[in-house]
């Protein structure tokens, strides 16, 4: 405990994202985010060890055994020789990149149960990172650069914020997504948005949440950290599930986790359409809440297993096969308890394509699932310019009405990607709760109204947001024109004297 | 009298040639705000006329030195156009200009401001620019090119003459734009009455 400095959130924030220049030019950033992801997980470990380490030497004094025996029992085990500091006595070592992997093994052999797989796919003794010499400077600076006291992890500092590094996790994510273009949104939903969705769906004490395509697991812990109990506190008494199909992802998701403390969470890795992981006995696992922002219209969904489903999801029709969208939507309507919701985020053409899409939306709307349709701005999402919508279905609806509102107006425009406001939010959510016609920007829909526009549920038919046209007064305008006319005569007539003075005729 | 070219440099006056003012980040409207800024966005009609609907921004921390007074030259330095205009003073509320903008302030014993916007806005200058912009897709102009300007000067009469002819020749074209636009609504008015 020499330094006691502590740094500001943006501080460990511009650290952590200077680290990443160790990388830029060699290696791709959708690589090496998984590399700097990966060792800010272990700096942490690191960290947290060593500060009960020394904590259980305060206590006990020499008794190593003791303490030993206390450390079997931390959330994570970190066996001998395994922690950044013996990484770090050994930088300047020719092996260094074969000697993280190994302590990275070794790490993963301890805590089996947590971090199985979660370093597959990573190696630091690859030729990606360059060859030998080149990728020995590269760890070498990525070392000291994790060896800044910015970069100080030890929970003692921090005086139990743990999610300041939450925070700066989801930060370099975010940082990430945004510079990866069109790959971006494939691992993280905006904040907003996700907090948008979190409120929308609103999850009680003691709920299960379920992301089916958690990517890395950003929109699942903002929709968890949203759980509130009876008297509105927010509170820890939730379980959640999630599953991704991109391992590497999966594997951001499952550190995601442990960055945010929610040990407890169950991210499966595979594909959810196809292979759906969280089960009970042989049916799927049913959830109070499910959200998710799945891949808009994917192709090559899973089309040719669809029709024989095991687990009947596609009963309400097989979505077509380039468009994945309602794929994924009946997935999470299969996976919701009677009680629970359902929020998705999804591209427009969800809410008005016809044919086999049409007949899943009559059915979702005659069975009274759906409860609202949301539009949102455009230009919200990393890698796409497109304006989606988020679906609220609800499995106890009390009403037979459905709510649209048309959100897309009020945002705030920044450099590359709009940003929903915190009083835009704010006006969602209430209108949702309200579930009131505001002039322009909700409406509140019978179903036979829905039927009548054939199940298609393009938010401008039932939410008008026509600026009426000013009544033109004629007698006006001619007047206006013939004032203007004279002004012209006047005009030219100077312009012809001047241009006289000057010589032309 | 003979018309002479000289440099632009040499009829301004004494620190006569400075950028607007530089905002860090993006101008965001304020309303109520103390200063008005006028940006490329606010050039109307062929960048002839400043429009009326300029952002305005809280005036604490902008210097009284940036605000524009009657007379001064805007110069577009940034971008394809670069155009000048006059700057008159629309009201006595302070107006800056932004970063985009070169503010010229000429010594008015030796020309005419309008004559000058004028000048610089016709082909014999804007071949001169187009030929020292710098930068390959967002050009712009530099202060020294701009400096090294030439510029024809006839006299100071004269020069008023050409300045007037011009500023009547864009109050005609703004007013037939105007009658055009206003004709376009009256007739799709009555059309549409029919029926």
């Amino acid at each position: 405990m020499s330094n006691k400095i502590k740094p500001t959130q943006d501080q460990i924030n511009a650290a952590l994202w200077n680290a990443c220049d160790t990388f830029r030019g060699a290696v791709d950033s959708s690589e090496y985010k998984n590399y700097i992801l990966v060792f800010m997980f272990i700096k942490y470990l690191s960290d947290v060890w060593k500060d009960h380490y020394n904590a259980l030497k305060e206590q006990y004094g020499d008794d190593e055994e003791l303490i030993q025996r206390k450390l079997k029992r931390e959330r994570f085990v970190l066996p001998d020789k395994c922690s950044f500091d013996y990484i770090y006595e050994h930088r300047n070592d020719t092996d260094i990149g074969e000697k993280i992997d190994k302590i990275f093994a070794q790490i993963e052999e301890s805590n089996l149960e947590k971090l199985d797989g979660v370093f597959r796919n990573i190696s630091f003794n690859s030729d990606k990172l360059g060859q030998t010499k080149d990728r020995n400077r590269r760890l070498k600076n990525l070392i000291n650069d994790f060896a800044k006291p910015e970069l100080d992890f030890r929970p003692s500092l921090w005086e139990g914020k743990q999610d300041i590094l939450g925070e700066a996790y989801m930060y370099l994510l975010e940082k990430f997504a945004s510079g990866a273009g069109k790959k971006g949104g494939e691992f993280f939903t905006p904040k907003e948005v996700s907090g948008l969705l979190a409120k929308l769906v609103s999850p009680k004490e003691g709920d299960r949440i379920f992301d089916p395509t958690c990517g890395s697991g950003s929109l699942l812990i903002k929709v968890a950290e949203e759980t509130k109990d009876a008297k509105g506190n927010t509170t820890n008494n939730f379980a959640i599930y999630g599953q991704e199909s991109n391992g590497d992802t999966w594997a951001l998701s499952k550190m995601n986790c442990f960055l945010h403390t929610m040990d407890s969470a169950q991210i499966e890795w595979c594909d959810t359409i196809n292979n759906p992981k969280l089960k009970e006995g042989d049916a799927l696992m049913k959830f109070d809440i499910v959200v998710a922002n799945p891949p808009f219209s994917l192709d090559k969904w899973g089309h040719e297993n669809a029709e024989a489903d095991r687990y009947k999801r596609f009963l309400r029709g097989v979505p077509p096969k380039s468009k994945g969208d309602y794929a994924f939507i009946l997935h999470m309507i299969e996976t919701t308890l009677p009680t629970g919701k359902v929020g998705v985020i999804v591209p427009h053409g969800v809410l008005f394509r016809g044919s086999a899409e049409q007949k899943i939306r009559q059915k979702l709307i005659e069975e009274n699932l759906l409860e609202a349709v949301i539009g949102l701005p455009t230009n919200l999402f990393y890698g796409t310019g497109i304006p989606a919508a988020i679906l609220i279905f609800n499995k106890a609806k009390t009403t037979e009405d459905i709510l649209f509102m048309d959100a897309s107006k009020e945002f705030d425009d920044g450099k590359k990607q709009n940003v929903l406001r915190t009083q835009d939010i704010n006006k969602i959510v209430t209108t949702y709760k309200d579930f009131k016609t505001i002039e322009k920007y909700s409406s509140v829909v019978k179903p036979a109204e829905v039927a009548e526009n054939d199940f298609n549920l393009n938010i401008p038919r039932y939410v008008d947001t026509f600026e009426e046209e000013e009544p033109v007064d004629i007698a006006e305008v001619q007047q206006n024109i013939e004032k203007l006319e004279a002004e012209l005569v006047e005009v030219r007539s100077e312009m012809k004297k001047h241009l006289k003075e000057l010589g032309y005729e | 009298m003979q018309s002479k070219i000289v440099n632009l440099k040499s009829i301004l006056i004494y620190q006569g040639l400075s950028s607007g003012y530089s905002f860090r980040g993006k101008i965001k409207n304020i309303y109520n705000g103390g200063v008005r800024v006028i940006q490329l966005k606010d050039f109307e009609e062929n960048y002839t006329y400043l429009g009326d609907d300029c952002y305005f921004v809280d005036s604490d921390t902008i210097k009284s030195k940036y605000y524009l007074k009657t007379g001064d030259i805007l110069f577009i330095g940034k971008g394809t156009n670069n155009f000048a205009l006059v700057f008159k003073s629309i009201d006595n509320l302070p107006t800056i200009a932004s970063s985009a903008l070169f503010v010229l302030k000429v010594d008015k014993n030796l020309v005419n401001p309008d004559f000058i916007a004028w000048y610089i806005n016709q082909s014999e200058v804007q071949n001169y620019f187009k030929t020292n912009e710098a930068g390959t897709y967002n050009t712009s102009i530099n202060k020294t090119t701009l400096e090294e300007t030439p510029i024809v000067l006839p006299s100071l009469e004269i020069q008023t003459k050409i300045a007037k002819i011009a500023n009547l020749h864009n109050q005609e074209l703004a007013l037939s734009n105007k009658i055009i636009e206003l004709k376009n609504k009256l007739t799709t008015t009555q059309l549409l009455n029919i029926l």
